[in-house]
């Protein structure tokens, strides 16, 4: 049987909380046995009805406060509310020379029904709806509003899909979900038009397609792009033990492979200082030397394998290293280390 | 049209001409964790969105665990500095309401603890029946039903003081705003059987003081 003592906190949940069945069956029985405690809930129970959860007001706007304090402090993005508003009334002062020379153009022109009107002379600059919006979007990333400037091109393509600048407006959407923003999945979508709708464009971006492929491959990893907001945490902290970390628990991805370059570049940041110059290759070995987490050290040793096999110019130890991989049996790694020693005419075993 | 833009037609191409200056979208539908997100890039835009969907709430919070005005308004604006400088330690995997409020009750009981108040110092001036100012009253519409209404939570506001700092937290959170046990537990750094312990201990001390509210 249960004592008072050990239900009280159960009687107090019951009071805002459904309980779970067993602790529901649990406070019954004893209620059930207990007067005191019976008298206890009910008298608890009006308390609580009786005390009211109205609102508290207040009645201000804390914001201009909290941003002259962060500025004070230093730790505002230079009065960022400030220069936001400096930097929207200097797009408005453009906007408002562009519109005075854009509406003596609107008011000379003849008919739009197919007659031949006068000769006008172009005083302004004719843009289409995404171009205005390419350079609205200039001035937000230069105000660092980058959810705006998404916004804006995302309207804007809604409203333009058509327009002569719809890839490169759709690329600009890609690029600030990724980079600024991290939405990856709004990123993803963005990227994936651009493959389907602009192919031309989008292939002939490297970093379009590396980032689309590290996007699906973070996707599969999970719904939330987890893998990627881990690497991001990493890059935060620029600790080697954190990339380590990343590279361990998503090996043979996309993400990993960042992770083990950014591994590589921290390894070799003390003597990139003193030597002014490390080669790549140099980098991965002393990242190696320095990883004590065997399924990273794995990845770096594949990205090692494929630096050498490539640019680096040393097969035979790529061959090695890809060895390596295959005998450490880290799953997925050993699989592509089998694949890169096939590709190199080596059967691996 | 988006970002107020006009549009005339020339020799059979659309062409625009901007009539307004008002081109800024509306952020207000992104949610908290996008907006959180782009902070961390350094949208400083971001960050006025999130102070003015979450600072009634952080006042709230604050109000009620420190019980005077000014304290609540200072507490407030240092839990939104805090969630400025250190929004690069919230998780994406984690809500940013939840995070927030960690931020702000913490805050809170650290003022709490550190305030140290004379017992005739302890009654904001606001739950004073008698005073004119309404710095921070419920809300509620009838004059009559407002006035007991201000009386009642006076009442409840003093008896919120003789609350331990835990015990004070955890009914604020628990019966102000409507929090799950479970996610209190994080915010004190204890576990839920403890949070219903402090709720428990909370209620019965009330209780002591309030005994007589329904009559």
């Amino acid at each position: 049987m249960w004592t008072c003592n050990r239900v009280r906190g159960l009687l107090a949940a019951s009071l805002y909380e459904t309980l779970d069945a067993g602790d529901q069956r649990l406070l019954e029985r004893h209620l059930g046995e207990c007067g005191g405690c019976r008298a206890e809930a009910e008298s608890l129970g009006h308390l609580v009805e009786s005390i009211p959860v109205d609102g508290v007001e207040l009645g201000e706007d804390l914001l201009p406060l909290v941003r002259l304090r962060l500025d004070e402090t230093g730790a505002g993005a230079g009065g960022g509310a400030a220069r936001f508003g400096e930097a929207r009334w200097a797009f408005g002062a453009v906007a408002a020379g562009l519109l005075v020379v854009l509406g003596l153009w609107a008011v000379t022109l003849g008919p739009p029904n197919g007659a031949p009107g006068p000769e006008v002379e172009v005083a302004g600059v004719a843009i289409t709806p995404l171009e205005a919006t390419l350079e609205e979007v200039d001035g937000l990333i230069g105000a660092r509003n980058f959810t705006g400037a998404y916004l804006a091109l995302e309207e804007g393509l809604a409203a333009y899909g058509d327009d002569d600048r719809a890839a490169v407006a759709l690329a600009r959407m890609g690029d600030i979900a990724y980079t600024e923003l991290r939405w990856y999945g709004q990123a993803h979508e963005a990227y994936r038009r651009l493959q389907q709708e602009y192919f031309g464009t989008f292939r002939a971006s490297p970093e379009h397609v590396l980032r689309l492929n590290v996007l699906a491959d973070a996707r599969k990893l999970g719904e939330d792009y987890g893998a990627l907001h881990q690497l991001d945490q990493a890059r935060l902290t620029e600790r080697f033990e954190d990339f380590e970390t990343v590279a361990g628990r998503y090996p043979g991805t996309f993400v990993a492979s960042l992770a083990a370059e950014d591994m590589a570049r921290l390894a070799a940041g003390d003597v990139l200082e003193q030597d002014g110059s490390v080669e790549r290759a140099r980098a991965y070995e002393l990242a190696l030397a320095q990883c004590s987490n065997p399924i990273a050290a794995a990845q770096l040793k594949m990205a090692l394998g494929d630096h050498l096999s490539g640019e680096g110019g040393d097969v035979d130890r790529a061959r090695t290293l890809y060895r390596d991989v295959v005998e450490s049996g880290t799953g997925a790694l050993a699989r592509l280390a089998e694949d890169s020693l096939s590709r190199l005419g080596d059967s691996g075993r | 049209m988006p970002g107020g833009w006009g549009c005339v037609n020339v020799c059979g191409v659309e062409r625009v001409i901007l009539v307004n200056l008002d081109p800024v979208p509306d952020s207000s539908r992104l949610s908290d964790e996008e907006l959180a997100l782009a902070l961390q890039g350094g949208d400083e835009a971001a960050f006025d969105e999130l102070v003015r969907r979450h600072q009634g709430r952080v006042f709230a919070v604050a109000y009620r665990i420190t019980g005077n005005r000014e304290d609540a308004l200072d507490v407030a604006q240092e839990a939104l500095m805090k969630a400025y400088r250190k929004i690069d330690a919230w998780r994406p995997s984690g809500g940013f309401g939840a995070w927030l409020l960690r931020l702000t009750t913490n805050h809170s009981i650290d003022h709490l603890r550190r305030r140290k108040r004379h017992r005739h110092e302890r009654l904001d001036e606001a739950f004073r029946p008698e005073s004119g100012d309404n710095l921070a009253e419920p809300v509620s519409e009838d004059t009559a039903e407002r006035v007991r209404g201000h009386e009642i939570d006076g009442r409840v506001q003093r008896a919120l003081d003789v609350l331990s700092p835990a015990q004070r937290t955890v009914f604020v959170l628990r019966h102000y705003e409507g929090r799950q046990l479970a996610e209190i537990a994080p915010v004190l750094g204890c576990t839920v059987g403890s949070v219903k312990v402090h709720l428990f201990r909370a209620l019965k001390k009330l209780q002591k003081e309030l005994g007589d509210l329904r009559e």
